[in-house]
């Protein structure tokens, strides 16, 4: 498979400079205009998998831009991310609309670039392309990104078998496999057998108490591997060894899970060190409506990820041309912090980007009480960055069900 | 719509304290460490070295200005493009970052129903560069110490806001 394309579209050289600079280290062939009329004749020319494009640019800014690859049959399906310093709603609205895939807002980082691009092709280390490309491919350094009903697959590092025992019952329901091993001798080996095989970890989860700085070590080790550079480590520890905590972290441990383990909060915090899409969990599509399904046990972790992520997820509604979104909360009966910033986030994105809303359970009684509760609830530190989406606290309608919420739009 | 509240002096010395630290750390990895802006900045003002121009036009008319000294100027892109920079490279990087940081403020503006477009950056060189705008009623600017640099970074704006 030929490397991907990527074109960038700017009136700046330093912008170019930079993105150039941030695909150094990928196998992607890099192509680049300076305004928006090039740009057209460049992607109909060298049809690229991606494309960058900046707003403000004289002869053919980035918005006529957008409408003519829009209106090109043949370029139309090139994904769009706009990189633009002009991030407020009213403009972030009109170009969602033409169908940009994502935005960047200027200033940004040469990772924030790279982490959204690999969200729509697969980005393999140069290095590695060309000598080893079994290699290349197993190397998960910029891989497409992952979301959450893939098989992920964690390996979990610890002496006591009833840690690996809990996290697979903990994980099972998402259909992850947990496989484990004793300590980093075993580890090790086992790792490097599974290296560019569909066995490779996604995710490791190591015990910080080996003796002899043990679990530092087997870091190290794992790094110095390049087809495993891009798995993240989470250390396990118990909530007093802070010093082992703290050491781990400075190592580049990207997150610390502790003893005892909140089971209920575990597979979303591996989802979060993952940096996994979770969305898809939550959403599905029915007819024209999208519907985002929220369970009565939703945990913290999932609480805050699911809203951070909504943003982008209902933006992206916005684009793929749908206008409603059912809230579906069969099987809630109250609301607690979590299921109250889950769904008054939502709603408050959708006020925001004009998308219509409508509410579906089966305890109608506690769930028409939402803008009270919300209204009650604004002040509890958990809560205090949410926007109240309600002008008033008056009741609710509840759908019975989605075929009823879907015709009163 | 607009507000029923104008944008003040405050909000446009707020809007760059936030902005040119942000895009000076994030593009360019120097810190940027404002002064106390001025809400009565005097024009005409006197401009020396590189100077960064945009215009905005809409709810807002008026120009922003970033300037920087000659060796200020050189430090910033060379940081920034890792390596020499000519006269050419120099001018591009001064008119994209002016472009960042006006284009971060048009975005406040235009959230709070102050809608307007911009120009393409101009660059200007010279000893003495006057700016001035006879009906602006925001006149406001700020110093930024930038790290490794005896120089600061000068920031105005010259608006006006529409009723």
């Amino acid at each position: 498979m030929s490397s991907p394309k990527i074109l960038s579209v700017d009136d700046s050289r330093m912008i170019h400079t930079l993105i150039n600079k941030g695909f150094t280290p990928y196998d992607v062939q890099m192509v680049f205009a300076s305004n928006g009329a090039e740009g057209l004749e460049v992607a109909a020319r060298e049809k690229p998998d991606v494309i960058l494009l900046d707003v403000t640019m004289p002869v053919m800014d980035g918005v006529e831009c957008l409408g003519k690859l829009k209106a090109d049959p043949s370029l139309k399906d090139i994904p769009v991310i706009m990189l633009t310093a002009e991030a407020g709603k009213e403009n972030v609205l009109k170009i969602a609309k033409m169908g940009v895939r994502d935005y960047i807002v200027k200033p940004f980082t040469e990772a924030n670039v790279i982490e959204r691009v690999s969200r729509l092709v697969t980005l393999k280390p140069k290095a590695a392309a060309s000598p080893a490309p079994a290699v290349a491919a197993a190397a998960p350094t910029a891989r497409k990104a992952r979301i959450a009903t893939d098989a992920i697959k964690i390996l979990v590092v610890d002496e006591h078998p009833a840690i690996a025992e809990s996290l697979a019952k903990a994980v099972s329901k998402r259909g992850w496999k947990v496989t484990s091993c004793p300590g980093p001798a075993e580890a090790q080996p086992h790792i490097a057998s599974t290296v560019a095989t569909e066995e490779t970890p996604d995710i490791i989860l190591v015990s910080l108490a080996f003796p002899g700085k043990g679990a530092l070590k087997f870091y190290q080790t794992v790094r110095l591997n390049p087809a495993l550079k891009g798995i993240p480590l989470v250390g396990l520890s118990v909530k007093t060894a802070t010093f082992d905590q703290n050491e781990a972290k400075e190592t580049g441990y990207c997150a610390i899970f502790t003893k005892p383990l909140e089971l209920d909060e575990i597979p979303d915090r591996i989802a979060r060190a993952m940096d996994l899409d979770i969305t898809p969990l939550f959403y599905t599509s029915e007819g024209d409506c999208q519907v985002v399904s929220i369970p009565q046990d939703l945990s913290e972790t999932g609480s805050l990820d699911l809203s951070r992520q909504s943003r982008k997820k209902i933006a992206d509604f916005v684009n793929a041309g749908f206008a409603k979104l059912i809230i579906d909360l069969t099987g809630v009966s109250k609301f607690d912090i979590p299921l109250i910033r889950a769904v008054a986030s939502i709603i408050s994105e959708c006020n925001g980007l004009d998308i219509k809303w409508r509410i579906v359970g089966d305890s109608p009684e506690n769930l028409s009480n939402l803008p009270a509760i919300v209204s009650t609830n604004l002040k509890i530190a958990a809560l205090k960055e949410l926007n109240n989406p309600f002008p008033t606290t008056a009741p609710l309608e509840i759908f019975a069900d989605r075929a009823a919420a879907a015709a009163s739009f | 719509m607009p507000n029923s509240e104008k944008p003040g002096s405050a909000l446009f010395i707020q809007t760059i304290d936030r902005y040119v630290p942000e895009v000076m750390q994030t593009m360019v990895g120097l810190s940027a460490t404002p002064a106390t802006g001025l809400a009565n900045y005097p024009q005409p003002s006197k401009l020396e070295g590189i100077t960064g121009a945009i215009g905005l036009s809409g709810k807002v008319n008026g120009v922003v200005y970033t300037a920087y000294s000659d060796s200020l100027g050189k430090h910033v892109a060379e940081k920034i493009l890792g390596g020499s920079a000519g006269e050419q490279e120099i001018s591009d990087v001064v008119a994209e970052l002016t472009n960042m940081i006006t284009g971060n403020l048009k975005s406040c503006l235009c959230d709070l129903g102050y809608n307007c477009a911009l120009s393409i950056p101009s660059v200007m060189r010279g000893e003495e560069i006057t700016v001035s705008a006879r009906n602006a009623t925001i006149c406001v600017g700020n110093s930024y110490a930038i790290e490794g640099s005896k120089d600061s970074l000068k920031v105005l704006v010259f608006a006006a806001i529409e009723n």
